[in-house]
């Protein structure tokens, strides 16, 4: 094959990959245009993009994003209710940890739990990216912006970054009382079959509403919590 | 692309670890191709246009023009030899992570050239000889290389295979950019000629010959002048 047949083969290629592009568009528009008469030449380099949908794909989770709550640390703290509860039952320990008690912190998390969806379905939905407004941020001042606006965008920056840090905190947070409720648990089963003393569980029953309440915290003062 | 952003270009240049990011999680990935591509044949053009300078008259342009088809030539050809060694050695990636990946370490290597296009310019005003310019602008070229290197680096992000990718990468650029560049010599110009070819015509067999014949001539005796 000469350099003609090479060039000749990859221009066909270029206009193939540009119909491609056109037919591809919602409209033809001057961009569309630009960006097929681009893919001529450049199709090797260009073509991935100008053909991939024009919808923007959504930001991958990063280190310092809370974890989903769906299915982890919640379920696992339901499950050691019910099984402490079990636990429990028929025996002087259930004065300790009442199945009234169990509802009571089940309800809690689950507030928690649906303010902490709440939050991220409105990141989701309006697009709130600590990362997007550092990098405006840094954009503005090197672009030598005035103070104001430098400002400004400090303060959404500033504002997303403590949010982002609280939903981060009160997952993890969920995440040990989850720990914290296993524990419980497990210390309510060896009550109840070793006959050993519950005082260990009454230590982990106050420091389950002690982070209840630092959980609680973070978003309102709430109601007088059982102690 | 609806205007061009100039702090895109900031960021490929201050902030090569967020950008390298932004193409493996392909956030925001055509904009940044579009202006990689801009980045990519304007800094090659100029650089190339400061080499041609040094002959003068139709080589600015030839010079120019020819240097930014090697870059984006090189690129075009070499991406998809990326994707396929990236994919081999633990990182399958798609094709759009991988050519942006490429063309924002081309557009720091141009964008690299296109600081140092002044000071090109600058030597050959000052009169310097066919020598002195040859060996500005491979320096430039190093430096522009190693800025890439970096970035592409970055991207790999750590794992096994890291080293055999990078490794065979550099070999496969050196080759086609070897081989492009090559093909459409002359930039600077022979001083003995006046009347400068837009190509250079002779078979001589292309780079990896040329280095395998000197290669040869290296183990063979000086011939003996004769008596």
């Amino acid at each position: 094959m000469s350099l003609r047949d090479l060039l000749l083969l990859y221009c066909v290629v270029g206009v193939a990959c540009a119909i491609a592009v056109l037919r591809r568009a919602p409209a033809t528009t001057a961009r569309s245009l630009a960006s097929a008469a681009a893919t001529v030449p450049l199709w090797p380099l260009w073509a991935p993009f100008a053909l991939a949908s024009s919808q923007p794909r959504p930001r991958p989770p990063r280190s310092g994003d809370a974890a989903p709550l769906d299915g982890g640390a919640l379920a696992r703290i339901e499950r050691a209710l019910a099984e402490a509860v079990d636990a429990v039952a028929g025996t002087p320990m259930s004065e300790v940890f009442t199945r009234a008690v169990a509802a009571r912190i089940a309800a809690e998390v689950g507030r928690v739990a649906v303010r902490l969806d709440e939050l991220r379905a409105l990141e989701r939905r309006t697009g709130l990216d600590a990362d997007a407004s550092a990098r405006r941020l840094r954009d503005l001042e090197a672009q030598g912006a005035p103070e104001r606006a430098v400002a400004t965008a400090r303060l959404q920056h500033e504002s997303l970054s403590r949010l982002g840090q609280l939903r981060a905190a009160d997952a993890q947070a969920l995440e040990e009382l989850a720990d914290l409720l296993e524990a419980l648990r497990t210390q309510l089963l060896l009550a109840r079959y070793a006959g050993s003393s519950a005082e260990g569980a009454d230590a982990i029953v106050g420091e389950v509403w002690a982070r209840l309440e630092g959980l609680g915290a973070a978003f309102d003062p709430g109601p007088e919590r059982c102690t | 692309m609806s205007g061009v952003d100039v702090a895109l270009f900031n960021r490929i240049l201050r902030a090569p670890s967020e950008v390298a990011r932004d193409c493996r999680d392909e956030h925001d990935v055509a904009p940044m191709a579009a202006h990689a591509l801009l980045a990519i044949v304007l800094g090659a053009t100029l650089f190339g246009a400061a080499v041609g300078s040094w002959h003068g008259g139709a080589q600015i342009p030839l010079a120019g023009g020819k240097l930014a088809l090697v870059t984006v030539g090189t690129l075009a050809v070499c991406a998809p030899a990326f994707y396929a060694i990236a994919a081999v050695f633990g990182r399958p990636w798609s094709l759009r992570t991988v050519v942006s990946l490429v063309l924002v370490a081309g557009a720091r290597f141009s964008l690299v050239l296109l600081a140092a296009t002044p000071v090109l310019w600058l030597t050959v005003n000052l009169g310097a000889g066919y020598h002195l310019v040859k060996v500005v602008a491979a320096l430039a070229y190093a430096l522009a290389g190693l800025t890439a290197l970096t970035l592409l680096l970055r991207g790999l992000g750590d794992g096994p295979g890291k080293k055999a990718t990078m490794t065979l990468f550099i070999g496969v650029f050196l080759m086609v950019g070897g081989q492009a560049a090559w093909v459409l010599r002359p930039y600077i110009g022979d001083p003995e000629q006046s009347d400068l070819p837009v190509l250079t015509r002779e078979r001589e067999g292309g780079m990896a010959y040329q280095v395998w014949l000197s290669v040869q001539q290296l183990g063979r005796p000086a011939p003996k002048s004769a008596p």
